[in-house]
């Protein structure tokens, strides 16, 4: 049985389920639309041209057409910047999302799954690959809408035309944050199921959405060196620096000036989502080798 | 070879055991007779590996029934259980399933279709009646053509035409078919068919359909009983002369009241 057969099915499924497009794309949308025009009243050409000068006195006695052409280019980066901070976050917070629904979703198919690993054609290495491919087409999927929606939205608010910089990067640290997200949510759902407690289902399933707004928002107004352990984080941060190509500060928060600060370097981030990627993998085996499925009765109890 | 448990323990909760020591062979149809809450359910879920076995074994034709991987084509059953949590309409989890199973679609399109439960195929599974639900099902699992098929109460909360066309089809078809229910209104039909009787996660072999149906049924024991069931605190007996015909009832949750409360 082929895996592009059921990551057909998965896909499809995934893609009809209402759930998804309220809470990981259009709930998603709203923040967008908050971060475009609620939370960027400050940043004004007029509040740059004062940044500039306070911290570079002698701003103010160049001539005319130098200063603006100077707080012309400020004013695209710091576009750039906010809007590949916000994206970043945004698809992180759909990702977390969609994959909360996959927690809960992985737990009620323990016995469906058994059942069609015994009795029909699939085995557990193609249900799973087709699930993970599945997913992988739905999420990139989302970010392809959302990726969209914050061009077009953050292009009109700064009045400028911004693209990201590298989209083949984006798509590859989309597909990297999908593999991580499925199985973080994997072992979420096959908790439960070894601690034989499905009544801690709905709270487990939970953990992937907080996170990802704690931490996001952590990086976007807080900073600080530990936070970039976090595959979430490093997810953020190789996010912002494929869409602007500027390295995202290492211990500032992502809204703070970029200058003369300790930068993330992308391969930093990259070995920090691609060991917890290979750490989730492991832990997934292992849970998947012990877990002896929950009983009906049990699913039942919920 | 069959399907076959061996001192099969499972389903503990609260205390007690809901299969206690259970040991049966089926190589042909098979009816498990048994009231509400008696563990039929239980019984089929650990057969077919979809519950944990705490001590015993299933063995499915000579092979464990953890160890079975990747068999199309063995069983399949109407549980609703095994359904995956999809929002998808009935047309397309069904087709899905089949299509990995081995099974006939075109089969299962025309089980629905004499069940006259045609307007399931376009709505989600959630949004069905619970007859359709069970309609769906048991077409599911007939159409699935697999070597062994359990149907887990196939008439529960159907109305009488539809329950017995779902009988015609069963008896009709070529698979070995194990069927669990507490109803007895179809007895008279499945005559050669094995039955077992399951009462308070025990079985008791009573041989043939026909044999149950010749035998009948007291509160207390007599000289030519046959076999004892316990039920609880108390015991049901079963005796070739002495007592009151199965016939006389429709489903065993009748039988407590015919035995225990009403007077003659």
């Amino acid at each position: 049985m082929s895996i592009v057969r059921i990551a057909k099915f998965f896909s499809k499924t995934f893609i009809k389920n209402p759930y998804l497009w309220f809470w990981s794309i259009f709930f998603v949308l709203f923040w967008l639309i908050m971060g475009a025009f609620m939370f960027s009243r400050g940043i004004t050409k007029e509040n740059i041209s004062k940044q500039i000068e306070m911290e570079y006195p002698e701003f103010k006695y160049l001539p005319e057409n130098e200063r603006v052409s100077i707080i012309e280019d400020v004013w695209k980066r710091v576009a750039l910047s906010y809007t590949g901070s916000w994206l970043a976050t945004c698809i992180i917070i759909s990702f977390a999302s969609t994959v909360s629904g996959v927690t809960q979703g992985i737990f009620y198919s323990v016995l469906p799954l058994r059942f069609l690993t015994r009795y029909s054609k699939v085995n557990e290495v193609t249900v799973l690959l087709g699930y993970i491919f599945g997913l992988i087409i739905v999420l990139v999927f989302q970010f392809i809408a959302l990726l969209f929606a914050t061009i077009g939205m953050y292009s009109y608010r700064f009045g400028l035309r911004i693209t990201p910089e590298n989209p083949l990067g984006l798509l590859i640290v989309t597909l990297a944050i999908s593999i991580f997200k499925f199985l973080f949510s994997l072992i979420l759902g096959l908790t439960v199921v070894i601690l034989r407690k499905p009544r801690a289902l709905t709270m487990l399933s939970f953990v992937p959405l907080i996170l990802s707004y704690a931490l996001s928002m952590a990086q976007i107004y807080v900073g600080g060196k530990a936070i970039n352990l976090s595959p979430i984080n490093s997810s953020i941060s190789l996010l912002y620096y494929y869409f602007t190509n500027v390295e995202p500060p290492l211990n500032e928060p992502l809204t703070a000036s970029l200058t003369n600060v300790e930068k993330v370097k992308p391969i930093f981030a990259w070995s920090i989502l691609l060991s917890w990627i290979a750490l989730l993998s492991l832990i997934s085996l292992v849970l998947m080798r012990k877990q002896r499925g929950i009983s009906a009765e049990e699913l039942s109890a919920i | 070879m069959g399907i076959e448990c061996v001192d099969l323990y499972a389903g503990y909760r609260r205390g007690k055991w809901v299969l206690n020591g259970i040991s049966l062979k089926i190589e042909r149809n098979t009816i498990l007779l048994g009231p509400n809450g008696s563990g039929k359910t239980t019984l089929f879920r650990a057969i077919m590996g979809l519950s944990v076995i705490s001590r015993g074994k299933v063995l499915i034709d000579g092979v464990e029934v953890d160890k079975i991987r990747s068999k199309p084509g063995l069983m399949a059953t109407n549980l609703q259980e095994i359904k995956l949590p999809l929002s998808i309409s009935v047309r397309e989890m069904v087709g899905f399933y089949l299509d990995v199973m081995g099974g006939d679609y075109d089969l299962f399109l025309k089980l629905i279709d004499i069940f006259e439960a045609g307007d399931a195929l376009n709505k989600k599974f959630y949004e069905l009646s619970s007859g359709y639900r069970v309609l769906v099902m048991n077409a599911f699992a007939l159409a699935s053509k697999a070597k062994y098929i359990l149907l887990d109460e196939p008439f529960e909360n159907l109305d009488p035409r539809r329950r017995a066309l779902v009988l015609k089809e069963t008896l009709s078809h070529n698979s070995i078919i194990i069927m669990n229910t507490h109803m007895t209104w179809m007895l008279k039909h499945l005559k050669d068919w094995n039955c077992y009787l399951l009462v308070s996660g025990k079985t008791y072999s009573v041989g043939s359909v026909e044999d149950l149906l010749s035998m009948k049924i007291t509160s207390s024991k007599t000289p030519d009983s046959v076999l004892e069931i316990k039920v609880g605190d108390t015991s049901i007996y079963l005796s070739k002369t002495t007592g009151m015909e199965l016939s006389s009832i429709d489903t065993l949750d009748n039988l407590y009241e015919k035995l225990f409360i009403t007077t003659s």
